[in-house]
């Protein structure tokens, strides 16, 4: 080749090569990464900001805020105050220009409470409509007009109204007030919108195809409703032409609380999923992404209302459902140049789908830490699904977006686990950072936690990934039909299942495809031998497998007329399977069989005691390609903190927790009264505190949970210690082989021995690829 | 010898055709410059990255291992389990679509009724999607498909599983001609319009026979032609996983596990070494093939290029 080709095509060669390994090499390093996704965001960035409204100070433990809405640049709260009875009703009015909060007492109907306020757009500020409400054997509803100083002008009632709905729908209630700029009162009614004059009048009643979801303003004063009608539309509401004036933008999967209509026709509007603001641009047709929720350092499902007030503010309504309260908080929401807001390390977290506990654990991490920032990177996104046959490919092509972003480097810092992911492929891979140096480092040894989980998730020694709380799955069988021990082979349990007594089934409406994969989730692995990659699915064992399973229905012929514990007391059912996530269910599972033995057998196969360790909530794990692998970690530890954990609903794995969770469970309180003795019931039993609760079934049987013993606690531990397999760790790939091919042989069309040489031939592919 | 002169007549240009020389070489180069940056781009630049990940253990820690991934690779049963489906596929189906496409070719030069409406009816498959492809060819050979239900009309009483038995290469093979005999047969048909009819008519002259017309003239003058439908239908043959994934699936049974099969998966479990190394060896074993093939119309149309 001649020295100048050469001169030419290495230069060409050179720069090709190094922006093809920029691309694959670049890594999430600030919030600068983000910003580069839109020209918008470059220079703009939404930041929230608190409202002051200077006397919630003030709130005492008898009143209680809420929340009306904006009104054009007026925001309308209503302070109640409660003795005895109702004592006064506050309105707080903010001007959103001035700052300056007006609050005005205002007359109500007597024991009534303020359902719905909105003011009345008449000049600046005119006056305002309630929507009260009584109860009184039913609902009674009334309007009451006031001026501005709260006094009373008119009051109307809906009775009429609400007794005709009651007649045509079965049910009657009224769920939104709105006052148009043309002085009427449009009110939501599920299946309706009713319009009327400020005497009650009606001047329009406009039925919806299902039902009314929201009502708001347009920025030009118009009212709007969306409702739903195969998928969730966005409308005019014209009491002139009464009817619905549909404004189309193209999208009906959006947040109708957070639909605003602008003077244009555009619309700004939040997805269901609680994860984006977007704006649809009427004049181009395009949409364009404003903010994620937790860039602002909120929980997109927290958020009640979104009202826009002009191209740099919008209020946002927020509820913090995670703390249970139900006491709207609004505060705004302004642009500003992305110079004028400091800067974090930006750490990306890989989520494959949605997650609204990731979005508490990051704005929680976020709001509480000043040198980094984490951002959720979300694949498969629901609210893009339009057609949910095609809900495979979106899968695959999530899938493989993740995984190559991952390996690419350009994908996460933390990556959530499970839901999908295949943790398994990450590890080989080499993708994922062993996380025990790093909660050694910050104090969290083996030793903190419930050392069974922590051993059930350690693979060769380094722990990958780890779920923030568990429960255990096992299965529960008449001693009689198993035995004592706990933990049996697929061949015990094959023959347990082959011989039950006639009329007796093993689980209740079990059929072959159930009975399969509960012979087989866990105990397939029998047939494998992981050393050399082979496998004997056309061994006599696995057919005699198969054959045991055909015995089963294909469709369930249950009625579930007779609830679980009554078929095992009519000795009609051998076993079921138990999920336990608090030692409530201990007891509960216990009562299904009282009087009979009972043993804790498990699945078969697994090995130990059969019992199986189940992760539930949000799992994580870092990237062994981040680059703030230490902030990643500070992330997952704080997710396992209390403060921060979801909500409880199963055993943490953190042991201090478990053990202040066991010891108040097992301290029996009773209330007490004047003189330090206890209540007594009907019967002459002391009251318990947060008294007693129960469960009934469809058939009547039903169980009142008593207070939880040490012996419950140590029935736990006894499962607990025998547990060594984590739910979900098996092939999902060749059990699906399996359960596909094993179909054809339940359906009759082929026999056991063909089943089993198809599956033997595609599983021992499957394994060879991996040796 | 050409070469030769040519080197002795090469003076190095001056004056104003040396200028205009030039200008058309800056030209040209312009123009070559978006493709030749294009190809260094997107096949050159990936390849080379290719030949990285093969090197190295894997694609985080990407530790240089040398041959590693090569030697586990031809070691890797279900790797030769592909190959050898593969190697078989292509030994069966590209000698048939190269034949069949020419016979079909040959049918339609002579005048037969519905000629044209005939070749658009082997065009046609190539107008049809994929996936529309795919769900007839299942409603055909699924087991409880059409072509069992007429086997059975005919007295066959067990049933076949097309799919999931030895049998599967029969419909991989059914399918790929269906898809390809048309494309390749409208290449055929352009190459025989070209043969020069003087020579035919000569031959006619010399009371030459139909078969020794085709074989010594018509042929000769295709080889070119033959070369270039068989290079095409050997990578068509090697691409025809796309069909047998939407057929079968991820995991196939081992007679239709083919060597896209072998990389596509290896890609989902993000053994890109496993899968870069079984690429570099595709991509020599074709080069091998091609040159080979290159060789052969070399020495058969070398003549008849003149």
């Amino acid at each position: 080749m001649k020295k100048k080709t050469l001169t030419v095509i290495l230069p060409a060669l050179l720069a090709v090569l190094t922006l093809l390994f920029t691309g694959c090499s670049s890594q999430s390093t600030g919030s600068a990464d983000v910003q580069d996704d839109t020209e918008n965001a470059l220079t703009w960035v939404y930041v929230l900001e608190d409202l002051d409204w200077g006397s919630e100070e003030n709130e005492s433990e008898n009143g209680y805020y809420s929340t009306h809405g904006c009104f054009g640049h007026l925001l309308l709260k209503t302070y109640t105050v409660y003795g005895e009875s109702k004592e006064r009703v506050e309105l707080l009015v903010m001007d959103l220009d001035t700052g300056s909060v007006q609050t005005i007492e205002c007359e109500t109907g007597e024991n009534s409470y303020i359902y719905n306020a909105a003011i009345i757009p008449e000049g600046d500020f005119a006056g305002f409509v309630l929507l009260e409400a009584y109860y009184d054997e039913e609902t009674h509803y009334s309007v009451r007009i006031l001026d501005e100083n709260g006094q009373t002008r008119s009051v109307f009632s809906l009775d009429d109204l609400m007794s005709r709905l009651e007649e045509q729908n079965g049910y009657a209630y009224v769920s939104d007030l709105i006052v148009g700029t043309d002085g009427y009162i449009y009110l939501g009614c599920d299946s309706a919108a009713f319009v009327t004059d400020m005497e009650g009048n009606q001047i329009a009643e406009i039925a919806v195809p299902n039902w009314l979801n929201s009502m708001g303003l347009s920025e030009d004063g118009r009212v709007i409703a969306t409702y739903y009608d195969s998928g969730y539309q966005l409308a005019y509401v014209n009491p002139d032409t009464k009817a619905f004036e549909t404004i189309d933008f193209g999208v009906t999967n959006f947040d109708s609380n957070t639909v605003n209509v602008l003077a244009d026709g555009s619309v700004i509007y939040g997805d269901s999923s609680g994860m984006n603001m977007y704006r649809y641009d009427a004049s181009t047709g395009g949409t364009e992404t404003l903010f994620d929720w937790v860039s602002l350092d909120i929980v997109g499902y927290n958020v009640n209302a979104v009202y826009y007030i002009d191209e740099d503010t919008m209020v946002v309504e927020i509820y913090d459902y995670s703390a249970n309260s139900y006491n709207g908080n609004m505060s705004l929401v302004t642009r500003k140049e992305s110079s004028e807001v400091s800067e974090k390390t930006t750490l990306t977290l890989a989520l494959f789908s949605n997650d609204s506990y990731t979005q508490e654990y990051v704005v929680a991490f976020n709001k509480a830490n000043d040198q980094y920032r984490i951002e959720i990177k979300t694949y498969l996104d629901y609210t893009l699904i339009t057609d949910y046959n095609d809900y495979q490919t979106y899968y695959d092509d999530a899938m493989t977006r993740m995984q190559n972003d991952l390996v690419s480097g350009d994908g996460a810092d933390i990556i959530m686990t499970g839901y999908g992911v295949n943790t398994n492929t990450l590890i080989s891979s080499g993708l994922l950072e062993d996380l025990v140096p790093y909660l050694d480092e910050r104090g969290y040894t083996r030793d903190q936690f419930v050392a069974q989980v922590y051993d059930a998730y350690l693979r060769d020694g380094k722990l990958y990934e780890l779920p923030g709380e568990f429960e255990l799955q096992t299965v529960y069988a008449l001693s009689e039909l198993v035995g004592d021990a706990s933990g049996w082979t697929l061949e015990e349990a094959a023959e347990v299942i082959a011989s039950l007594p006639a009329g007796m089934e093993w689980f209740m409406g079990e059929t072959c495809d159930q009975m399969l994969n509960t012979l087989l989730t866990y105990g397939y692995t029998s047939f494998i031998n992981e050393e050399d990659h082979t496998c004997s699915f056309d061994s006599e064992e696995f057919k005699a497998l198969l054959e045991l399973a055909a015995a089963f229905p294909e469709e369930s012929n249950e009625t579930w007329e007779e609830s679980e514990p009554t078929k095992i007391q009519n000795g009609t059912l051998a076993a079921e399977e138990v999920y336990i996530y608090d030692l409530d269910e201990l007891q509960l599972y216990r009562a299904h069989f009282e009087g009979k033995a009972y043993t804790a057998i498990g699945y078969p196969g697994v090995g130990g005691n059969g019992t199986i360790i189940s992760g539930t909530g949000s799992t994580y794990a870092i990237c062994s390609k981040s680059e703030y692998k230490d902030a990643a970690a500070d992330f997952i530890v704080s997710t396992l903190t209390e403060d921060t954990a979801w909500g409880g609903y199963a055993f943490s794995i953190l042991q201090s927790e478990l053990d202040a969770y066991f010891a108040e469970e097992t301290t029996v309180e009773y209330a007490l009264d004047e003189n330090g003795d206890p209540y007594l019931d009907e019967n002459g039993n002391p009251v318990l505190i947060g008294g007693s609760s129960g469960i009934g079934y469809q058939d009547g049987w039903e169980y009142w949970y008593v207070p939880c013993t040490e012996e419950d606690v140590e029935e736990f531990y006894e499962l607990l210690n025998g547990a060594v397999t984590v739910a979900g760790s098996g092939n999902s790939e060749i059990l699906a082989i399996i359960e596909e091919e094993a179909g054809s042989y339940f359906s009759g069309q082929k026999s056991v021995d063909d089943v089993a040489e198809i599956i033997q031939n595609r599983v021992s592919l499957y394994l060879s690829e991996n040796s | 010898m050409g070469f030769k002169h040519k080197k002795n007549t090469t003076v190095k240009p001056n004056g104003k055709a040396g200028r205009q020389r030039r200008k058309i070489k800056h030209i040209s180069g312009a123009f070559l410059a978006p493709s030749f940056l294009g190809v260094l781009a997107f096949f050159f630049a990936p390849f080379l990255v290719v030949i990285v990940y093969s090197v190295v253990d894997n694609p985080v820690s990407m530790n240089f291992v040398g041959l590693d991934n090569f030697v586990k690779l031809v070691n890797n049963a279900a790797f030769k389990q592909a190959v050898r489906n593969t190697l078989r596929f292509s030994a069966i189906a590209v000698p048939l679509a190269v034949v069949l496409s020419l016979l079909l070719a040959l049918v339609l030069q002579w005048k037969i009724p519905l000629r044209s409406q005939f070749r658009t009816f082997f065009l046609s498959p190539m107008m049809v999607p994929v996936a529309s492809v795919v769900l007839v060819w299942q409603v055909l050979f699924d087991y409880n498909g059409a072509v069992n239900q007429w086997l059975s009309f005919i007295g066959v009483e067990n049933k076949i599983d097309w799919l999931k038995s030895s049998y599967g290469i029969i419909v991989i093979v059914i399918l790929f001609l269906w898809k390809n005999l048309g494309y390749n047969m409208i290449l055929f048909m352009a190459a025989l319009s070209n043969i020069p009819q003087e020579l035919v008519e000569v031959a006619v002259l010399e009371k030459a026979s139909q078969f020794q017309i085709f074989w010594h003239v018509k042929l000769r003058y295709m080889t070119s032609t033959v070369l270039f439908v068989t290079i095409m239908s050997l990578i068509n043959s090697f691409k025809v996983f796309r069909e047998v994934y939407l057929l079968t699936g991820d995991n196939p049974t081992d007679w239709i596990y083919m060597l896209q099969h072998y990389m596509n998966n290896m890609f989902r479990k993000l053994n890109y070494q496993n899968l870069s190394a079984a690429a570099i060896l595709m991509s020599l074993f074709m080069i091998v093939v091609i040159g080979i093939l290159f060789l052969i119309e070399n020495y058969f149309g070398k003549d008849v290029e003149g």
